[in-house]
C-alpha cells in the first residue's frame, strides 16, 4: 500500500524562540514499488520529510498514512514495527556503527524486532550478500577497523537486514566516488526490481536521481515546488534554476541547443536518446556522414 | 529526544542586560547566589527572589522560557524536596505508618528546592543574555590576576570555550544518532534495565568515537595554524566596563548588603 501525506506541516521546537517551520502543507503520495527522488536546496526540508515517513517525527499538522495507519496514532511496539516496514538510512550512516563485530552491528536491527537468532542470521547473510560483503571475510572484523566505504556498506546492510518494504535514504551517494555511486544505484535498482522495495532517495545530484528514479519531488523552503516524472520535472528548467538546482550536464547542453533548434526535447534521460535528439535536430549538418562534417 | 535542550543556550537580544559586560553579569550572578544561600529568614529570601525576578524582567526574555528550562530539572527538584521532607526529624506534622513528615523537613525541603530553582534561574539569566564566547572572555579576564600565582587562566578559558563550542554539536550528534538507532528499531521506552542497556550503548559508543575523532582533528587544526597558548595573544573584540556596568555592579552590591543588613538587624 502507498504512503499518503495529507497537508503535512512540521515545526521544530514549537513555541520557543528557536521555533522553525521546516515543512508547510505537503500533500503527496509515494506509490508502491516505485523509486522516487527527493531534491531541493539545502534547508528545504528533505531530511525532515524522510523522518516523517518512518514516524521518527510526527507532523505538527496534517497526516502521514503508511499502509492504512496514521503514524501519529502509533505507540511503543507498533512504532518499532513501522520502522521495520519503513527503513531509514541517515546521511553518513557509518557514524552509527557501535558493535565490535560487523555481524552484530548488522544484526542490531533484526534483533530489536525480536526475530529468532536463526532468522536474524539469514537476514544478515542476505543483507551482506546484497552489499557484496563477503561473509567469511567481514562478519568477525571490527567495525572500527573498516575503511569508510566499507563502513557505509555495513551500515546499509544493517538497514537492509530489517527487510523493509520501503527504504528511505538521505544523501546516500554523498562522499562516494563515481564507482561507489554506480554500485549503490545498481543495488537500489536491484532491490526495487527483485524484491519490490519502494525506494525514496534524497539527493542534490539530479544525475543520480535521473539514473534510477521514476518520479521526483522538488522541495523549496518547506514546500513542494514541483513534482512529476523525471522528464516532466526536467522540463521546468527555469523553476529548477530558481530554487538553485542544476540539471545534469546532458540536459543543460540540450537546453542550450534548444535555443537554436526548438524541436529538441531537452528532457531525455540517457546519452543515446540525447544523441538521437541532436542528430535529428542538426540533420542537415550530418547528411553525408561524419566524414563530411 | 532533545526537543528543548534550552538551558545554557544563548538567546540573542537587545536588552540592557544583553549589553552588559560579561564580567558584570558573572559577578551579579555570584552575588545573588551568595545572597540567596546566606538568606536565613523568609524576609531575606523573599527580597532576594524579588530582585532576581526584576533582573529577569530586565532581560526582556519571557518568563515562560525560564520556566521551561527549569522544567527539565523538575525530577531533581522533587527528589531534593522529598529527601528533606521525609528524612529530616523534628516536630511531626503528619504521621502515617513509617512515613512521617516534620515541620523542619518541610521548611528545609522547601528552602533547598527554592535555592535550586534560584540557581537555575540565575544560570539562565547569565547564559541567555551572554554569548558563550563573551562568557569565556569574562571568565578569563576575571581569573587573569591569578596568572601570577600560576593559574593558567588562558588555558582554562580555552578549554571551557572549546567545551562550550562543542556542547551544541554534541547534542545535535546525540540527537542524530538516537534517531538513527531508533530507525533501526531501538526501543528505549519498554523493557527492563538489561534490555535497555543495548540501545543505550548504541548511542553512547558512536558518540564517544566521534568526540575523540573530533578532538584529534581540532588539536591538529589548531597546531597547524600555529596555536601556542595564551602568551601574547590579542583578541578581536575587547570587552570593557562601561557606565551601565558600574551602575549595575554598585546597585547589585548595595542591594545585597541591604538584604544582609535587614536580615541581621531587623
Ligand atoms: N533538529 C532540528 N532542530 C531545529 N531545526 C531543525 C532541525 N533539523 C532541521 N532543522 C531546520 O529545518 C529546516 C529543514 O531542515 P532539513 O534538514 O529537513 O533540510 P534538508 O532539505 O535536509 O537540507 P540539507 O540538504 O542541507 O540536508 C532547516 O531550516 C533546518 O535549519
Ligand atoms: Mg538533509
Amino acid at each position: 500500500m502507498p504512503i499518503y501525506l495529507k497537508n503535512v506541516c512540521f515545526t521544530y521546537q514549537p513555541d520557543s524562540p528557536f521555533q522553525n517551520q521546516a515543512l508547510n502543507g505537503i500533500s503527496c503520495t509515494i506509490h508502491d514499488g516505485e523509486i522516487i527522488g527527493v531534491t531541493g536546496p539545502t534547508g528545504a526540508g528533505k531530511s525532515t520529510f524522510l523522518q516523517l515517513l518512518n514516524g521518527i517525527l510526527k507532523p505538527t499538522a496534517g497526516e502521514v498514512e503508511v499502509d492504512g495507519v496514521v503514524t501519529s496514532q502509533l505507540k511503543g511496539r507498533a512504532l518499532v514495527n513501522l520502522r521495520q516496514k519503513v527503513g531509514l538510512v541517515f546521511q553518513f550512516p557509518e557514524d552509527q556503527l557501535f558493535e565490535v563485530r560487523v555481524f552484530d552491528d548488522i544484526a542490531f536491527g533484526p534483533r530489536n524486532l525480536g526475530w529468532s537468532e536463526d532468522k536474524v542470521k539469514r537476514a544478515v547473510q542476505w543483507a551482506m550478500d546484497m552489499l557484496g560483503l563477503d561473509k567469511d571475510e567481514f562478519q568477525d572484523r571490527s567495525t572500527q577497523e573498516l575503511s569508510s566505504g566499507q563502513k557505509r556498506r555495513v551500515a546499509l546492510a544493517g538497514s537492509l537486514a530489517m527487510r523493509p518494504n520501503y527504504l528511505l535514504l538521505d544523501e546516500p551517494t554523498a562522499g562516494l566516488d563515481a564507482y561507489g555511486r554506480q554500485l549503490l544505484l545498481a543495488l537500489l535498482r536491484k532491490l526495487n526490481r527483485e524484491y519490490r522495495t519502494t525506494v525514496v532517495i534524497v539527493s542534490h545530484r539530479l544525475e543520480d536521481l535521473a539514473a534510477v528514479c521514476q518520479r521526483l519531488l522538488v522541495f523549496q523552503a518547506g514546500q513542494l515546488a514541483l513534482q512529476g516524472t523525471v522528464s516532466g520535472v526536467f522540463g521546468h528548467q527555469e523553476a529548477l534554476q530558481e530554487v538553485g538546482l542544476q540539471l545534469p550536464p546532458l540536459n543543460e547542453l540540450l537546453w542550450k541547443l534548444k535555443a537554436y533548434r526548438p524541436e529538441i526535447d531537452p528532457t531525455v534521460l540517457t546519452l543515446e536518446e540525447a544523441a538521437g535528439e541532436i542528430e535529428r535536430a542538426f540533420e542537415v549538418y550530418f547528411q553525408g556522414g561524419p566524414e563530411d562534417v | 529526544m532533545f526537543e528543548g535542550a534550552i538551558i545554557g543556550q544563548y538567546v540573542p537580544g537587545e536588552s540592557m542586560v544583553h549589553r552588559l559586560d560579561p564580567r558584570t553579569k558573572l559577578i551579579l550572578t555570584i552575588i545573588m547566589m551568595t545572597v540567596v544561600f546566606m538568606a536565613s529568614s523568609g524576609w531575606g529570601l523573599a527580597l532576594s527572589v524579588g530582585v532576581i525576578f526584576f533582573l529577569i524582567w530586565l532581560t526582556g526574555i519571557p518568563l515562560s522560557i525560564y520556566l521551561r528550562g527549569i522544567r527539565s530539572f523538575r525530577i531533581l527538584i522533587i527528589i531534593t524536596f522529598g529527601f528533606q521532607l521525609f528524612l529530616v526529624p523534628g516536630e511531626p506534622l503528619l504521621q502515617w505508618n513509617f512515613i512521617h513528615i516534620s515541620r523542619e523537613g518541610l521548611t528545609l525541603g522547601g528552602l533547598m528546592a527554592l535555592r535550586l530553582v534560584v540557581v537555575l534561574l540565575l544560570a539562565q539569566f547569565l547564559t541567555f543574555t551572554t554569548s558563550p564566547m563573551a562568557l569565556i572572555d569574562g571568565i578569563e579576564k576575571l581569573l587573569s590576576p591569578l596568572n601570577k600565582v600560576g593559574v593558567p587562566a588562558h588555558e582554562m578559558a580555552m578549554v571551557m570555550s572549546i567545551a562550550l563550542r562543542f556542547i551544541p554539536i554534541f547534542f545535535m550528534e546525540a540527537d542524530r544518532i538516537i534517531r538513527a538507532q531508533v530507525s533501526r528499531g531501538a526501543d528505549f521506552e519498554s523493557g527492563n534495565v538489561i534490555t535497555r542497556l543495548k540501545p543505550l550503548t548504541s548511542i553512547i559508543a558512536p558518540l564517544f568515537i566521534k568526540a575523540f575523532q573530533r578532538a584529534d582533528d581540532l588539536a591538529l587544526a589548531m597546531e597547524a595554524r600555529g596555536y601556542q597558548g595564551g602568551e601574547g595573544r590579542t583578541r578581536l573584540r575587547e570587552i570593557r566596563l562601561r557606565r551601565l556596568d558600574l551602575l549595575f555592579l554598585s546597585t547589585g552590591l548595595m542591594v545585597a548588603l541591604g538584604i544582609r543588613l535587614i536580615e541581621v538587624y531587623v
